[in-house]
């Protein structure tokens, strides 16, 4: 009941911090939105008796995911300022958002069907790391080589010297 | 509380992201859009989670999350090379490939 | 059958390959050289005309050559094959040899026209097509030869194209035919659609000629559908043969050259229709109605010609009314029933009037272009010889005995009688008279009485005297051949036993016509007459205005619907501006605007890329079945 409850809130608040995002012009303040996301996309987890997922969602989303983006924030300083105009609804973006709420409608039908109950003592975290580290053993390889490719693909971006014209 | 809802979270979290995906005019922005919708996708797959018995769909997040994260670098690092070349990071200025 | 015929070919190959020979090396070919290959081509079609003649005497039977099969739909095939049977057997030995003689006289006419090999090219293709025609085997080829003498015809008439107005005959001529050619296909695909619903067939003269029965109770719009074929061949022959109503060609043709006159217009391709007629005559036997039109038809025609004829001035023209009238003659011979009668008149008739043409020509050269007859007068005294051979040729036409003329003339006249069909047959002594009537007026205005004009006169080289003294000798002597020629071509020649006065009044005609002429001479009694008729003269004069009728009805609501309609709004707007123009600017504004989609902005691609999905989402999900 309580579960019920804090879950349609956090969710209320979710959607509308992503509704923030999609219309705001200030990257900083998106960035706030999409902290908003996804902390309490990791509370959700948390209510729904996914404690270790939960914790994991915040350290590596909220935490290190925000952080990068932080950090390239002011990494883009050297750009221009973007027209203060307001600019009123066009044709296009009407459309863009034709297709979405497309979209949307396209997947609704698949949620409303489902009718399985959540089951929230479902986590066992001994079972989670049998299976972890040997079922899916390549994968975790294959992830930790992703992730050192995304190091050092990161650092060859951003170690390109401007050439002096 | 069933898992319909949860789905239903995350389907309308990805809608959202692609509508920013779609129409932001800032690119930076466009990237956290995104990770929103990365984000949305892990939502899913957690309610696909509660409901199954097995400790699979639990492995796929974390996988999901170590993508997320190496997606996030490149493609901020990425866009700090395009601001640095093209000066903007509007994606409606970088229009180079226009036939 | 298996006797070895000899080769019917040879007689087509000879005049085309002349035609060939002469515009491929026109440059080459200086003086008269052309001229001297075109007659030995056509020479030697005569010679071989000549051996194929005494191998059907010996043989008896007609010779046949198929060569190969041009097309086949079905179990239906046209192929080209030639026959040598009684009737094309005369009509090839007199095509060729009158022909030949033309030839002749043509390299002396022609002889400082700066297009003589042209000239010499188109006769030579010209008798090709003519054979082809002649020797045709079934009415496919027939009409294949049938088009083609058209086509020379409207060469040679705007032979001189330079002045816009030959060029305007010759079109004339060319459509006139054509509207005739349209009518004889619909009839040759009336008989083929009829013959093609009662089982096999084929097209040969012959097949038809024992297998046309089948069709008698067929019947097509109410109509026997014997008769509705019959009367389309017989308009599609009207055309070639210029009787009403498409005669009004003919005159408008002597714009050409006169040797071309004198063959085309007068002995070969004018003669085409009755031929045709002759071919088919079992068909209109047995189409009720049929003969009786052509005879109708062709008595009016006659009739209405020779009144024409008495009031032109034009020497060549008052030939070409006296053409048709003639022609009307052999129709009439048709109609009534002894087409045997109707090709005599029309032999007899090849040889007077293409002296008569060739004699026009003379006079012509003579006066170094001169055409009007009462600019010339006393000719007699000039050019003896022409004088003596043109004084043949008028006795032959006008029906006087011994000349030939009177001995197929009157045979027709006698068949007309014979048929029962009284009416038409005091017509036809009429016209008779009528015909003695203006060629007497056109000998004595040019060559008798006195001088009319200022001109000088000078006897035609030998080269064209020849042909015509030989001509004149036919025209003289052929009538004596009458029975033999008669049993020849299919029919005996029976006495027949009618009223004095039935059997003589052609003669009488023809001697009270010529006693007219040189009656209206004295000036008081014509001036009396022209006075008193001045209205039914001035008709006469104006050729009845048929030719003006036809501009109003016909020519002109076409030539107005063409240009208004057709032009303005089917050509330039339809198909140039909707179809071509539009086609152009399709392909460049769907061009421009798919250009547009490469906007080179990522979200617009995005977009496109998320409205994909989200439609093949939408088909998964909803299991329509992509």
């Amino acid at each position: 009941m309580i579960r019920e409850l804090l879950f349609y809130s956090f969710s209320a608040i979710m959607i509308l911090a992503s509704l923030y995002l999609l219309f705001s012009k200030n990257p900083v303040k998106a960035a706030f939105a999409m902290f908003v996301v996804f902390f309490f996309t990791g509370l959700i987890y948390i209510i729904l008796g996914l404690h270790f997922i939960g914790a994991v969602q915040i350290i590596i989303y909220a935490g290190a995911i925000m952080s990068l983006f932080i950090v390239a924030l002011p990494a883009m300083s050297n750009v221009e300022d973007e027209q203060k105009k307001e600019e009123g609804i066009k044709t296009k973006s009407l459309f863009s958002y034709a297709i979405a709420f497309m979209l949307l409608a396209t997947l609704i039908p698949l949620s409303l069907n489902s009718y399985r109950v959540v089951n929230p003592q479902s986590f066992n975290i001994k079972d989670f790391a049998m299976v972890l580290f040997s079922k899916y053993w390549l994968q975790i390889e294959i992830i930790s080589m992703i992730l050192l490719a995304a190091v050092a693909a990161a650092y060859m971006f951003l170690s390109v010297r401007e050439e002096a014209k | 509380m069933n898992a319909g809802n949860v789905l239903g979270l995350s389907f309308i979290l990805f809608s959202i992201s692609a509508a920013a995906f779609i129409t932001q005019k800032n690119l930076l922005i466009t990237l956290m859009s995104l990770e929103l919708g990365l984000n949305a996708a892990n939502i899913a797959i957690v309610s696909f989670a509660l409901t199954s018995n097995k400790s699979d769909p639990f492995i796929w997040i974390f996988l999901f999350f170590a993508v997320a994260a190496a997606e996030a670098t490149i493609g901020l690092s990425i866009l700090i090379m395009i601001s640095k070349k093209f000066k903007t990071i509007n994606p409606d200025k970088i229009s180079n490939l226009k036939g | 059958m298996t006797h070895e015929s000899y080769n019917l070919l040879n007689i087509i190959i000879a005049p085309a390959l002349g035609f060939a020979i002469i515009s491929v090396f026109s440059k080459l070919l200086k003086g008269r050289i052309s001229g001297y290959i075109a007659s030995a081509a056509v020479f030697l079609s005569f010679l071989f005309s000549v051996l194929a003649f005494l191998d059907l005497r010996s043989f008896g039977q007609p010779l046949n050559q198929k060569l190969f099969v041009w097309f086949s739909a079905g179990s239906f095939s046209a192929d080209f094959s030639l026959a040598f049977d009684n009737l094309s057997a005369i009509m090839a030995l007199v095509v060729t040899f009158v022909s030949f003689l033309i030839h002749i006289y043509s390299i002396g006419y022609m002889d400082h026209d700066k297009d003589f090999n042209r000239f010499f090219s188109y006769l030579n293709l010209f008798v090709a097509f003519m054979l082809v025609l002649v020797l045709a085997a079934n009415p496919i080829l027939m009409f294949v030869g049938w088009e083609g003498v058209g086509l020379c015809s409207y060469l040679l008439i705007g032979f001189w194209y330079e002045n816009i107005e030959n060029s305007i005959a010759g079109k004339k001529a060319f459509l006139a035919n054509r509207v005739g050619d349209a009518f004889f296909i619909t009839g040759l695909l009336l008989l083929i659609s009829a013959l093609s619903s009662k089982g096999d067939f084929s097209l040969d003269f012959t097949w038809l000629k024992e297998n046309y029965q089948i069709l008698s109770a067929d019947k097509f719009a109410g109509l026997p559908i014997l008769s509705v074929i019959s009367l389309l061949l017989f308009l599609g022959a009207t055309g070639k043969s210029a009787q009403f109503p498409l005669y009004v060609w003919l005159p408008d043709a002597m714009a050409g050259p006169t040797p071309v006159s004198a063959l085309i217009h007068a002995a070969t391709m004018v003669t085409a229709g009755v031929y045709m007629v002759s071919r088919l005559f079992f068909l209109f036997d047995a189409a009720p109605y049929a003969l009786d039109i052509i005879l109708y038809t062709a008595s009016f025609t006659s009739l209405m010609a020779a009144l024409i004829a008495c009031l032109q001035t034009d020497i060549k023209k008052i030939l070409a009314y006296s053409t048709i009238s003639q022609i009307g003659y052999m129709f009439m011979g048709v109609g009534a029933g002894v087409y045997a009668g109707g090709f005599f008149h029309l032999t007899t008739h090849a040889f007077f009037k293409a002296l008569l043409f060739l004699a026009a020509g003379s006079v012509i050269h003579a006066l170094s272009g001169e055409q009007n007859i009462f600019k010339m007068g006393r000719l007699k005294d000039k050019i003896k010889i022409t004088f003596i051979l043109t004084l043949t040729g008028w006795l032959a036409i006008c029906g006087l005995p011994p000349f030939s003329g009177f001995f197929s003339k009157d045979f027709i006249i006698e068949t007309i009688w014979d048929s029962g069909h009284k009416g038409v047959w005091f017509f036809s002594v009429l016209t008779a008279g009528i015909t003695a009537y203006y060629m007497t007026r056109l000998f004595r205005t040019a060559f008798l009485g006195k001088k009319r004009s200022d001109y000088h006169a000078h006897e035609s080289p030998y080269i064209m005297l020849w042909p015509m003294s030989i001509l004149a000798i036919f025209s003289v002597s052929l009538g004596f051949y009458r029975s033999s020629f008669l049993s020849f071509a299919g029919m005996n020649f029976e006495p027949r036993h009618m009223p004095a006065l039935a059997t003589h009044s052609p003669i009488i005609a023809g001697i009270l016509g010529i006693s007219f002429a040189f009656f209206l001479a004295e000036s008081k009694f014509s001036n009396f007459i022209e006075k008193t008729f001045s209205s039914i003269i001035n008709l006469v004069k104006n050729k009845f205005y048929v030719d003006e009728i036809y501009d109003y009805l016909v020519i002109k609501p076409l030539a107005f619907f063409s240009e208004k309609f057709i032009f303005s709004l089917l050509d330039r707007k339809i198909i140039d501006g909707i179809l071509v123009e539009g086609l152009a600017k399709t392909a460049f504004f769907t061009g421009d605007f798919s250009r547009k989609i490469q906007t080179g902005k990522i979200s617009s691609y995005a977009a496109i890329f998320t409205l994909a999905a989200t439609i093949a989402l939408m088909c998964i999900i909803f299991g329509a079945n992509i």
